[in-house]
Parts: C-alpha cells; sequence; structure tokens
C-alpha cells in the first residue's frame, strides 16, 4: 500500500513543487478512468487525468498542478510494489498524467494505480511487449475503432475486456467531433443531461478537451483501458471528417485556419491517450507513427495516414475513372513515412509484420458495374499500396489491420486486384465500428454487391464490434466478434466468421 | 521553461519536461469597465460588438464574437475565460488555443437570454490573462406584434448537427437549416414552444431544391399529447404552406418522415408560422 500519508502532499514541499499556490481538497479526480500503453520489454506508459467534474471545462479544477503518486505492482493487491514515484498533473496539459514506466521484465502482467489528493485510482492491469530476443509462440490482440458515442453504448468494450488478449490496436475516431446532444443522441440517456457546450463542433483544444472527457467517462470504456495495454493510432475525426493533411473537408477553409485547428486537435489527442511525452505535438505536427516489436514472433507498424496524404483525388467521395488517383507521387503515408515503413518492413526480421493503419488497403469497388471507389481509402492512393505490396509480397507473414469504414471485411491482398489468379501478398482484417453506425446488420444489398464484386473480399458484415486475432508461429486466426445490438445497454456479442492464414501462404481460409 | 506570457496563459509548444504552471488566481475580474460602442478591445483580445442588443427566447440571442491574437514571435497556447451572470446563456466559460506568431483566432460565442428575463443591461466579461473586456448586454422582450417564430421561447429538435441548429430554422436566413444527425433513420422531429398559448392556422416549411424533405406532419400540442393538423405527402417543391382551422396551442411540432433523392437527412431551411 501507499504509505504517504493523505495530508502531507498538501505540505509545503508538495506546494512548491508544484507553483506557488496550494491545491485545494477535491473530490474524487479520477472519474475518467486509467489507461496503459505503447508496451515496450522494459516498460510501459500508464496514464490517467484528473477531473472531479469531468464535464466542465478544466475538469472541475484550478489551474494549478496536483501531484499525482502512482505504482506498480506485480500482484493486484499491490504486495509487490516494484515501481512507484510521482508524478504532476498539469493544467497545462488538461491535468493529465503520462508516466513511461522502466525496469519492467519483459513478457510480464502487471498492475497499476494512481492516488492524489487523498483518493485513490481504479486498479489498472498492463503488460510488457515480450524481450527483443524472446521467442514467444503466440501474439493474441485485438482490433477496434470508430466509437460515435451518439451512436450506442460500449458494451463491445466491456466483452472486449473480459478477452485473454495481450494488447488492443485502437486504429482511429477515438472521438467524433459533431454535436451531441443532452441526451447523447442514440443513447437516449436522459440521465445524461450534457451542457449545450457539447452541441459545438469541435475546433478548440477546450472543446475537444471536454469531448476527450465525456467519451471518458463511460464505465465500459474505462474497463477496456484498465484491462489491457492499447496501441492507439487517429483516423479523421478526432480531428474534422476526411481532412487530409492541412486541408480541411471545407474547401473554403484556409491552411493557415485548419492547421491551428489541427494542433488543438492534436494537442487533446496526446493528453488522452497513453502516450510518451516525446510524441506531444508541436503546434499542429505530431509524430505517431511507430514500430512495436513482440519478439521475433512479430513486429507492429502503427501508421499515420491522416497527417501526410496528398488531398483526395478527384475531390473526394467515391468516384469512378479517377485516373489522379494512379498518380505516382500521389501519397497517402507521406515520403518520408512511408520510406520509413519499406525499409523496415523489407529487412524486418520478425515472422509477422502488422501494418496497423485506419483504412482500407484492399480495393473496394462500390456500385456493382459502376466500379466507383472511395477516393478517401487507399484506392485513392494506387501507388502508394502499390509499393507496399510488392515489398509485402517479397516479406512473408504480412498482416494489415485497418477501421474506419464501420463494417467487418476479410480480403485477400494482391499487388493487382484485377487479377484475382495471381497469390495473395499478404492479408488485412478490416474491423468494425465499436458503435459507429448504430446497430447495423449481418448484411445489406451494398455489402452483398461488394462482396460479388470484390472477389477477395471472404467476408462482408456491418454489424458491430471488434476482431480478435492470435499470430502463432506460422498461422494467424481471426475471429469477427460481433454485438446483438449497440442502441440498447446489455447487447451480447458472438463469432460472426473465423479465419486462419499461413504466414508463408497468406491468403484467407474460414476456420 | 514555463513563462506566463504578457498577453495569454500560455505555455510554449513543443516541451519535453513540464513544469509547473501559476497564474493569478481564477476568472475573478473587475467590474465598472466602461463600455465602448464599437468592437472592445484590449492588447491581444478583442471582443465584437461593443454591446449586444438580444431579445429573450432562446432563439433570439446573437454571437460576440472573441478574437484572440499572438503578438509574439513564439507560438503559444492562449485561453479566454468568459463570465456572465445566470440571467444570461453561453454555451461555454472557456476558449483554448493554439496560435502560431501573429495569428488572430475568431471564436463565436452565442449569447442568449430565456424568455421571461427581465429586461435590463447584463454584462459578459471576457478574461485572457490579466486583461479583461465587458460587453454590456441589453435584453428586451420581444416586441408584442412579433412573429410567432420570435415568440418562441424554446426550439428543439430530435438532433441536430453542429452546423445545423435547431434555431437555424427560424433564422430568416436562407443559407442556414436546421440538420438531423441521424442520416436514413426516419422519423426526426423539429419543435417550437410557447410560454402561452396562441393561435396557430399555418405553417410554411422551406427546405432544399436538392435532397429536401418530402413526407412530414404538422402537430400541435393539445391537452395530454399531440394532434396532427396537416399532413405533406410527395412534396418536391422548395416552400410549401400548410393551412388548417386556426386553433390555441403551446407547441408547433413537425415530423419529417422522408427526403428526395438520397433520403438521408432532415433538411429544414425556415419554418414560418402564422395565426391564420
Amino acid at each position: 500500500m501507499l504509505r504517504m500519508p493523505r495530508r502531507r502532499l498538501l505540505t509545503l514541499g508538495g506546494a512548491a513543487l508544484i507553483g506557488t499556490l496550494p491545491a485545494p481538497r477535491i473530490a474524487d479526480p479520477f472519474t475518467l478512468g486509467v489507461a496503459s500503453g505503447d508496451p515496450l520489454p522494459d516498460g510501459v506508459l500508464l496514464w490517467t487525468r484528473l477531473a472531479p467534474e469531468p464535464l466542465h471545462p478544466a475538469g472541475g479544477l484550478p489551474p494549478v498542478g496536483y501531484p499525482v503518486e502512482w505504482q506498480v505492482s506485480e500482484d493486484e493487491r499491490f504486495t509487490r510494489v516494484i515501481r512507484e514515484g510521482t508524478a504532476t498533473a498539469f493544467p497545462a496539459y488538461g491535468h493529465s498524467v503520462h508516466v513511461d514506466v522502466r525496469g519492467l521484465r519483459p513478457g510480464r502482467q502487471y498492475y497499476y494505480r494512481f492516488r492524489s489528493q487523498g483518493h485513490l485510482s481504479p486498479v489498472g492491469r498492463t503488460r510488457t511487449a515480450p524481450a527483443k530476443a524472446a521467442a514467444p509462440r503466440s501474439l493474441r490482440f485485438a482490433v477496434a475503432s470508430c466509437q460515435a458515442y451518439t451512436d450506442g453504448y460500449y458494451d463491445a468494450w466491456r466483452h472486449l475486456a473480459a478477452e485473454e488478449l495481450d494488447v488492443v490496436f485502437f486504429l482511429g475516431d477515438y472521438i467524433y467531433e459533431g454535436a451531441i446532444n443532452s441526451v447523447g443522441g442514440n443513447r437516449m440517456d436522459s440521465t445524461l443531461g450534457l451542457p449545450d457546450t457539447f452541441e459545438l463542433e469541435t475546433d478548440t483544444l477546450d472543446l475537444y478537451r471536454m469531448r476527450y472527457a465525456l467519451y471518458r467517462t463511460d464505465p465500459d470504456l474505462q474497463a477496456a483501458h484498465a484491462a489491457l495495454p492499447w496501441i492507439l493510432t487517429w483516423d479523421d475525426h478526432e480531428v474534422q471528417d476526411n481532412y487530409a493533411n492541412d486541408a480541411s473537408r471545407f474547401t473554403t477553409v484556409p491552411a493557415k485556419d485548419f492547421l491551428v485547428r489541427r494542433a488543438n486537435a492534436y494537442r487533446a489527442y496526446w493528453e488522452n491517450q497513453p502516450l510518451r511525452w516525446p510524441r506531444q505535438p508541436a503546434g499542429p505536427d505530431m509524430s505517431l507513427y511507430r514500430r512495436f516489436r513482440f519478439g521475433d514472433l512479430a513486429h507492429a507498424y502503427v501508421l499515420d495516414t491522416r497527417q501526410y496524404r496528398g488531398d483526395q483525388a478527384c475531390g473526394d467521395n467515391l468516384r469512378a475513372g479517377c485516373d489522379d488517383r494512379d498518380d505516382p507521387p500521389r501519397t497517402l503515408l507521406g515520403v518520408q513515412q512511408r520510406d520509413w515503413l519499406l525499409d523496415r518492413i523489407g529487412r524486418s526480421p520478425a515472422r509477422w509484420n502488422i501494418l496497423a493503419q485506419q483504412i482500407m488497403m484492399a480495393e473496394c469497388r462500390y456500385g456493382g458495374t459502376a466500379g466507383r471507389l472511395d477516393m478517401d481509402k487507399w484506392d485513392g492512393y494506387a501507388a502508394d499500396r502499390r509499393r507496399i505490396l510488392e515489398t509485402a509480397a517479397h516479406t512473408p507473414g504480412t498482416v494489415v489491420i485497418s477501421g474506419d469504414i464501420h463494417n467487418n471485411y476479410a480480403a485477400d491482398l494482391r499487388v493487382d486486384f484485377a487479377r484475382p489468379e495471381t497469390a495473395a501478398v499478404a492479408v488485412e482484417l478490416v474491423g468494425t465500428s465499436i458503435t459507429s453506425g448504430g446497430d447495423g446488420s449481418d448484411t445489406t444489398a451494398q455489402l452483398d454487391t461488394q462482396r460479388t464484386y470484390n472477389p477477395h473480399l471472404r467476408l462482408a458484415n456491418g454489424q458491430r464490434g471488434y476482431v480478435r486475432c492470435e499470430l502463432g508461429r506460422d498461422t494467424m486466426r481471426a475471429d469477427y466478434r460481433v454485438m446483438s445490438e449497440v442502441t440498447r445497454r446489455g447487447g451480447t456479442i458472438s463469432t460472426r466468421a473465423s479465419f486462419v492464414s499461413e504466414r508463408v501462404r497468406p491468403g484467407l481460409v474460414t476456420a | 521553461m514555463i513563462r506566463l506570457a504578457a498577453l495569454l496563459l500560455t505555455v510554449p509548444s513543443g516541451l519535453t519536461v513540464p513544469g509547473g504552471l501559476t497564474v493569478p488566481g481564477g476568472p475573478t475580474v473587475p467590474g465598472g469597465l466602461a463600455a465602448t460602442s464599437g468592437p472592445a478591445s484590449t492588447g491581444g483580445l478583442t471582443v465584437e460588438p461593443g454591446t449586444l442588443p438580444i431579445m429573450t427566447g432562446q432563439c433570439n440571442g446573437r454571437d460576440l464574437t472573441v478574437r484572440l491574437t499572438n503578438d509574439g514571435t513564439e507560438p503559444i497556447y492562449a485561453d479566454a475565460a468568459l463570465a456572465a451572470p445566470v440571467a444570461l446563456h453561453l454555451p461555454r466559460s472557456v476558449i483554448s488555443s493554439w496560435l502560431p506568431p501573429g495569428y488572430t483566432t475568431s471564436v463565436p460565442v452565442a449569447v442568449s437570454a430565456a424568455t421571461g428575463t427581465g429586461p435590463g443591461t447584463y454584462h459578459v466579461q471576457v478574461t485572457s490573462g490579466k486583461r479583461v473586456v465587458d460587453v454590456p448586454v441589453e435584453v428586451t422582450a420581444p416586441p408584442a406584434d412579433a412573429g410567432l417564430t420570435t415568440l418562441a421561447s424554446r426550439v428543439t429538435a430530435s438532433s441536430a448537427r453542429a452546423t445545423g441548429p435547431a434555431c437555424a430554422a427560424i433564422d430568416g436566413r436562407a443559407d442556414t437549416m436546421w440538420n438531423d444527425t441521424t442520416g436514413k433513420r426516419w422519423p426526426d422531429w423539429w419543435q417550437l414552444d410557447w410560454p402561452t398559448s396562441h393561435q396557430v392556422g399555418s405553417v410554411a416549411v422551406t427546405t432544399t431544391a436538392e435532397w429536401g424533405l418530402r413526407d412530414w406532419d404538422v402537430l400541435v400540442a393539445v391537452a395530454g399529447g399531440w394532434a396532427t393538423v396537416a399532413s405533406v405527402r410527395g412534396n418536391v417543391a422548395v416552400s410549401r404552406v400548410s393551412r388548417f382551422a386556426p386553433r390555441r396551442t403551446g407547441a408547433v411540432r413537425i415530423v419529417t418522415l422522408a427526403g428526395n433523392a438520397v433520403n438521408d437527412q432532415s433538411r429544414l431551411v425556415e419554418v414560418v408560422v402564422g395565426d391564420r
């Protein structure tokens, strides 16, 4: 147990640490839960944010810093505490706390908690990555994305928290920027009573901070964060729907104005996610692409397909006959990130290489014979996709995981999708949304048509949920977990489809 | 490395190790500041207009525009706090933004006063660092001969986009509209309430030329519920007037049932309620 007396934090020493004003007593500040992320063999990032009044612009705190004690233990009862310390929750960072714990043992489960102003946080569970030289038998992870608060309840997160997993990959659209009414949209929760501040579209830092706070008050989301480490990347809605680099979705907005909004959004994103200090943005720029190693079994490349991309071709949306999408200089990743990725996976020693990113990589034709392609997806950046898939053709064990589209898809990836007789070079698991899009349905006429006109798609499903995946030494298995409903509490989960793929001979086969 | 800029509460971007930030206590502001008729300005904080006349009613408010400027040579994060008496409603009390050097951000803040608020002058105070701008807000009741929509105390909807609030359907502007958020899910509804009952005999709906409303019902509040007084089906026109036997009621609701073309959203550009 923590031995520091509760009141000691208010002594001169504590106050001197954080500034000239003594920190007043506050109500329970751990209303937003705890989280861990970006696991390394020797450490993990621990996160929390103090907010006794979570829906208040400043979380109900005055503009002073608060000391926050933290502990990491080998057991849930904290009888074997192996690391502890004190961080400071600064108002300039929305009273968030990011603790980069090091000195842990690889491939081990740990428990952590925080304490501030006499209040103890919920206990979180996390796990370090295996040692660099280890040869793990398996890696178990989930693929999740797109959790529009207004579209339903987060029971999927509650089910995910009960799974036996090593890590969650969250692939974007953690928040949505649009209006939320007093009852939380389709949640229709009359007990919420949200202030009309939430009806404003997020564009300034205070509004983005409040939006994250609202999302993080959800108990099921908190449970999922507390259950295991997350590795996150963003998509568009963390800033604005379908933005591209410095281009707003509205062409009337100058880049210099949009970059101010992007800076506010990126800052709030960093404050509210378990990301290390060096990741924090410098104005509108934030480096989020990175690599994680899970022994010799898997390397995960977490990508950013929003910040560096060229503007969508042919005016965005679904287009047929858009030659610009094939323009060789057109890039989704930006030259620097793309070359980094190609270099790393081209000489990767890992048995599996996971490309954790936002948008569907497989070609996906809409409208049957009309053959429309989505200019916001990899289909709008064909040259970059070809470069990656050509590299994957020489790199056994490439698995692309994706989100964004609010459908489950399972796809074989080919260098040339027009030649279905050629061998697949990789597989893609497109995970559906946690809530975005509402209850959904097993299939729709559009999904049926897509299956017909995109023969490389092995599954097209329109329910909510996530993908549970296990990488073995030679085989991958993916279970598509789908929710019965999300617009009412208590939705149940089941496995809609399962696939396996061999490392050296990629191609999804029904399990 | 943490510093207080002369202008605003600031923290330079790109810090690798944060320090403490201490600011003068809270949003306490001095009173009795002189109002100006033009833009109210102090240093890099500007608020327009200098005085704000509004009528009571949820949708009869007006915007203040708060401008924060970074006059320095380094990027900053700037904060402004907005304070107002309970008689006034502001949807936000804080504005925080990153500002590159030389940049001014302009943030509209809607100021309204509920129906029944006593006429008089109230004050919104905007504080940024040590700078304070006081904006007198002159509140009056709508004139007795105001239109029925102006007399509304409350306007609500089943859902609304940030860019298409419920009030946009009675703002007299052709370039704004109420827009629901539940794509391809019907019905939706939009509702106007009065503090007392009024005679109502017509409801004129303006929708959009493209993807406009096709089917809707007009309802009026009755004891214990609603009564449908008009139905529109198969509409393809931009504007459509529903007339019905005049009756007294405290609220009108439009239940939207379908749209044209993609049939995705409710688009209500303007509603005019007439007494006959």
